[in-house]
């Protein structure tokens, strides 16, 4: 008769209870997994979220730095309370709470002293071009607090900086089809320009050589009259930035810029280079398009930069950034060409109407290519504000 | 019992953690394309190739369309799901631009969730404005 074995499944002595502390150990071990994958995921998205705020508001932030008092006070606010205001977009905790603790400080180089708010604020004039934003969200924890050293709550930090960075080119749009002629090319910030004063666009009629010389005609832009522009009376201020010599052409660059580009000759506009001239006055049509480009503007009325500024409510279409020539190296005739000694920021008026008579527009400063100033203080480059961690 | 408390725990830990993961990439992927709407060139005539870009900036981390069939930064994302929104002032110029995950469902394998509008990020605009028809 075959014996059956049977197997004795009563645990022996010094074994009862193993698998009691096998499912504790285990079940410590996927805790500490939950409270991993839980309050560290948080911690993660928390951190890119604060990330976000701070990349957004800091770049918001650094366009309103234009060496003024108002400029850091607009600038922090901007910083601190995100780049819609009120609104507060780019929250934390799945974008349900709205970010109350970010700090400012500012620098005027990138890797320079951090000044905080208050000593940035206590100057009326000051040379401020970097943002750095650091912004803190306390995060809950749940499962990691039953380990012991861990708090209920867990502080996560992100940072960001912003400032401008110069550009030697122009080369993706936004230049305006205009070459205003320097007054003293051996001052490389200013090109002898004073800031807030009207300067000649675009040249009136006048006869012979000599666009200035004291016709009233050429000019009645108050930074031009009286000073002598040695460029040919054909020749009346505009660029071919890679537009062409038409009228529609050169309309649409002043109204929407887009040039020059990396399908248009030239492909880039720099400090140094030959740009060629467009002949002609141009009539009613350049009048036309500078009035449509003013009225882009959701400050259509400020007569100056100042009140424009301190109204708050521009968008920035009546600030044109536009390569500024050396009026000596002129050759040739209306289209000859002029060399490119830098770049400027102009402020249009609110509005143009007139078919042949010069047209002016205020200068600001260097040039800044999205910014609502002159912003640096080296007028060969083109500053452009940027992130930069 | 202490099976299923142990299979209990492990799901949550896949659940929130794979979640948790897609969140982040998501919310990455939509800051930076933010990021980038805030400086590329906008055409008046020509939203959609603006909305084009940072749709692919959102779902291949790349501003032009990779090739045929490759793979979005996170399983089942098409653009059809990323909004992006400029919101424009009275003289039809940009003013901000936010982009958005409009609805995303997280396939966790132990349960699904669905993200409606989040996550999102939101800046200003300042890149150039040009019109080709114009």
């Amino acid at each position: 008769m075959a014996r059956i074995y049977k197997h004795d499944t009563k645990p022996r002595r010094g074994e009862r209870g193993v698998s009691l502390m096998l499912f504790a150990v285990c079940l410590v071990g996927m805790l500490g997994a939950l409270g991993l994958a839980y309050d560290m995921g948080r911690m993660f998205i928390t951190k890119s979220e604060l990330q976000t705020f701070c990349d957004a508001s800091v770049l918001a932030a650094v366009h309103q730095l234009d060496g003024t008092q108002a400029g850091i006070q607009g600038a922090n606010t901007t910083a601190t309370a995100g780049p819609l205001g009120t609104t507060k977009p780019n929250g934390y905790n799945f974008d349900t709470v709205a970010i109350n603790t970010a700090a400012a400080t500012y620098a005027t180089s990138l890797n320079g002293t951090q000044a905080t708010y208050a000593t940035a604020n206590a100057s009326g004039a000051n040379n401020y071009r970097f943002i750095t934003l650091t912004a803190t969200a306390n995060v809950p924890i749940s499962f990691l607090r039953l380990l012991p050293g861990i708090g209920a709550s867990y502080t996560v930090t992100a940072n960001a900086t912003a400032g401008s960075q110069a550009i030697s080119s122009a080369t993706s749009g936004g230049l305006e089809p205009f070459v205003p002629d320097a007054h003293n090319t051996a001052d490389t910030q200013n090109w002898g320009f004073t800031p807030g004063t009207e300067y000649t666009l675009k040249w009136g009629n006048s006869s012979g050589n000599g666009k200035g010389k004291g016709n009233g005609a050429a000019t009645t832009c108050a930074g031009d009259v009286g000073w002598t522009d040695p460029n040919p009376a054909s020749q009346h201020g505009f660029a071919d930035l890679g537009q062409g010599n038409g009228n529609s052409s050169l309309s649409g660059v002043i109204v929407y810029g887009g040039y020059p580009n990396a399908s248009s000759t030239p492909s880039s506009v720099y400090a140094g280079m030959s740009l060629s001239g467009v002949p002609g006055n141009r009539g009613t049509s350049i009048f036309d398009a500078l009035n449509e480009r003013a009225s882009q503007d959701t400050d259509d009325v400020s007569a100056t930069y100042a009140a424009y500024i301190a109204g708050g409510t521009g968008n920035g279409r009546r600030i044109v950034t536009m390569p500024v020539g050396d009026p000596n190296s002129w050759s040739g005739n209306g289209n000859g060409s002029e060399t490119v000694v830098g770049f400027a920021n102009f402020f249009l008026d609110p509005a143009y109407s007139g078919s042949s008579g010069a047209i002016c527009a205020t200068y600001i400063g260097p040039a800044n290519m999205n910014g609502f100033s002159g912003g640096g203080s080296d007028g060969t480059q083109i500053y452009y504000n940027v992130l930069f961690k | 019992m202490s099976w299923a408390i142990l299979w209990l725990v492990f799901s949550g830990v896949y659940q929130f953690g794979y979640s948790f993961y897609v969140y982040d990439r998501l919310m990455i992927a939509v800051a930076n394309a933010a990021q980038l709407g805030s400086r590329i060139g906008y055409d008046t005539a020509n939203p959609g190739a603006f909305t084009a870009t940072l749709q692919n900036m959102v779902l291949y981390a790349d501003e032009t369309a990779p090739a045929q069939n490759a793979a979005p930064i996170v399983a089942g994302l098409t653009a059809g799901v990323i909004g992006v929104n400029v919101s424009t002032d009275t003289q039809g110029i940009p003013r901000d631009v936010t982009v958005t995950i409009v609805s995303y469902t997280i396939d966790g394998l132990f349960g699904r969730i669905t993200l409606n509008n989040k996550p999102r990020a939101t800046t200003l605009y300042f890149g150039q404005v040009t019109c080709s028809t114009c």
